[in-house]
């Protein structure tokens, strides 16, 4: 299809060729050889190849009117066709505010930014573009890379101005990659730039040495805390477990107690109880055996003075054994 | 005359193929293309494509770049309303949007740079002036505020560029924005402060916390004893009433029988080999002594 529109083109360079051919010099055949060979080289040069990951604009007098994709196509040579050549799938980086260190070991500090709080920080970011409308990214804009990293430069700063330091250093980080990426991108298709950005990545966020020590100081001071917390969540996580046992110990104790009280109880009545139904039975002997067992444990062991106390009468004469040793 | 013929003849074979490709012009999709006869616009190509003109010194073909082109203005120092210095990086971008203006006005891109330039600077100079430095830098309610003062600027230089030279203004962004060198100093020395008094905050908050845990840990441990305390003598005095119940249910069946067995067990403990005991002849275990002597006394 490329060739047959090609055809008709170029019968416009030969007349002019033959004539000039006819003019000068009538009889050479070995001359209109070199013209039909270079004629054919012209041709010839028209054909060009778009890789996998390219896409190609044709240009035709000035006017964009293909599109193509990966493949060999033809255009016609200049001055008819231009062909530009844009790869659309590798990822291009530029840096926000400040030139990509060329070797990979170096470290950007970025662009200097003023936060909400009015303090001076260097942040470093790298946003990462494809070309998403080959003929506008080549069309529209200017510069392309420049434009990315200006448009990206001024959101940045409107972001940061708006933010605490604290913020910017800590929680803020995603929030700023996010802001910067979808504003960017917002002022970009306005401009129909064509360009689409897959990420905006904070490399860095940088201090002035006179006051980087003091933010060090300040997380520092932010683990101390921590740690200070975290001991009395350890002490307490000691204490309590073992203030929950020795609860427990004590009410396991109390209820022991109780249980043995009652035992104890049970036991003792049983055995009057039963001694209550053979006292039913026959009261005065129950009560005889009693005493007498009773006082038969009793009496052996101690020293044992019998008185006639109340009628004054001298004692009288017992036959009872001494104590047993 | 004939070798004037013949050098007649080769000045037009030279010349005449250079007059026939300058009546052809390509104007690309990037440009205008601005035909002038003798300094004069004549014409303005706006859509690209083959164009065909007059020859070469009657009409010429001037090239204006239709892109979106970005440029930075210099740096420039402002005061803000409340006699506060900011040095402002500004960014404009903008395209030519009238040719033939742009071409009568400025012409070239420099001086429509340095133009623009003097347009927005007076623009942001008269809006920043105008405003305090907390629209532009401040904590809360900083993007509606920042956006105000950005569109009010873009909104008066737009229309004196279009008017004055035909540019069209796409969009003024502040770029960066710091403050002059000389403040740099105290800005510094104010952030080791603050941080320095953050640092502080956080210990002593660490402090408070830790004690905090380690006074509501000692309160729940009093808690949790006492509370077991009282359980325990609940269940202790439980056990003593059921206990007395136990007994007063039984030993209510016969008090006398209960007293009489109680002492006869108190005897027996409190009787030991140390005791010594005066026991009158008639009492209860000596009767039957008694009973037996009596009959020999008789």
């Amino acid at each position: 299809m490329d060739l047959g529109a090609a055809l008709p083109a170029s019968e416009t360079p030969a007349p002019r060729a033959g004539g000039w051919r006819r003019r000068s010099v009538p009889s050479a055949p070995w001359l209109a050889g070199i013209l039909a060979v270079s004629l054919a080289a012209y041709l010839v040069s028209g054909i060009f190849t778009v890789a996998a990951d390219e896409q190609a604009v044709v240009r035709r007098f000035g006017r964009v009117t293909m599109r193509l994709g990966p493949g060999i196509h033809y255009r016609l040579p200049w001055p008819v066709d231009r062909v530009d050549v844009v790869k659309t799938t590798a990822v291009m980086k530029t840096g926000v505010g400040f030139d990509l260190p060329a070797a990979e070991g170096q470290v950007a500090t970025g662009m200097e930014i003023l936060t909400g709080d009015t303090n001076i920080i260097s942040v470093a970011i790298v946003i990462q573009y494809v070309i998403r409308n080959p003929s506008a990214f080549l069309f529209e804009i200017e510069d392309p890379p420049k434009l990315i990293g200006s448009v990206a430069e001024s959101v940045l700063t409107e972001t940061v101005l708006g933010m605490p330091v604290d913020e910017v250093l800590t929680t803020g980080r995603l929030q700023i990659q996010e802001r910067v990426k979808a504003g960017t991108q917002g002022l970009l298709d306005r401009y129909e730039s064509g360009i689409q950005l897959t990420s905006a990545n904070i490399m860095a966020i940088t201090l002035d040495g006179s006051v980087a020590q003091a933010f060090q100081d300040v997380a520092n001071a932010s683990a101390d805390r921590e740690k200070k917390i975290n001991e009395g969540r350890s002490y307490a996580n000691d204490l309590l477990p073992k203030a929950r046992g020795e609860a427990q110990s004590m009410v396991l104790a109390a209820q022991s107690y109780q249980q043995q009280r009652v035992a104890e109880a049970q036991g003792n009545t049983t055995r009057f109880v039963e001694l209550l139904a053979e006292y039913q039975k026959a009261p005065d002997v129950t009560r005889s055996r009693l005493y007498l067992e009773a006082m038969e444990k009793v009496l052996p062991r101690v020293k044992k003075y019998v008185i006639d106390s109340e009628h004054g009468r001298n004692p009288v004469q017992l036959h009872l054994t001494p104590p047993q040793p | 005359m004939r070798a004037l013929r013949r050098s007649g003849l080769i000045c037009v074979s030279i010349l005449l193929p250079l007059v026939l490709t300058s009546c052809f012009v390509v104007v690309d999709v990037t440009e205008y293309g601005v035909f002038t006869r003798f300094g004069r616009v004549v014409r303005v190509a706006g859509t690209p494509g083959l164009y065909v003109k007059r020859p070469y010194p009657l009409e010429r073909v001037i090239r204006l770049d239709k892109r979106l082109l970005t440029f930075k203005p210099p740096t420039a120092e402002f005061l803000s309303e409340d006699k506060k210095n900011l040095v402002l990086h500004t960014l404009v971008t903008w395209r030519i949007a009238d040719p033939e203006r742009f071409l009568a006005t400025v012409g070239t891109r420099p001086l429509a740079e340095e133009r623009l330039a003097d347009v927005v600077l007076r623009e942001v100079g008269a809006v920043v002036g105008s405003a305090s430095a907390s629209a532009l830098i401040s904590v809360d309610g900083h993007e509606s505020q920042f956006d105000q003062l950005m569109r009010r600027i873009i909104g008066q230089a737009h229309a004196l560029a279009l008017a004055d030279y035909g540019i069209d203004l796409g969009d003024v962004r502040l770029r960066q924005l710091s403050l002059p060198e000389q403040n740099r100093a105290n800005v510094f020395a104010r952030m080791q402060a603050e941080r320095g008094r953050i640092a502080t905050k956080y210990r002593s908050e660490g402090e408070r916390e830790s004690k905090k845990i380690v006074a509501e840990a000692d309160r729940e441990k009093t808690q949790i004893t006492a509370e077991a305390y009282r359980e325990a003598e609940r269940t202790r005095a439980e056990g003593d009433a059921v206990a007395t119940r136990i007994y007063a249910d039984a030993f209510g069946k016969n008090p006398q029988l209960y007293e009489f067995r109680r002492t006869l067990q108190a005897y027996e403990k409190i009787l030991d080999a140390t005791t010594t005991l005066f026991l009158p002849a008639d009492a209860d275990i000596l009767q039957v002594l008694e009973a037996d002597r009596k009959p020999v006394r008789k």
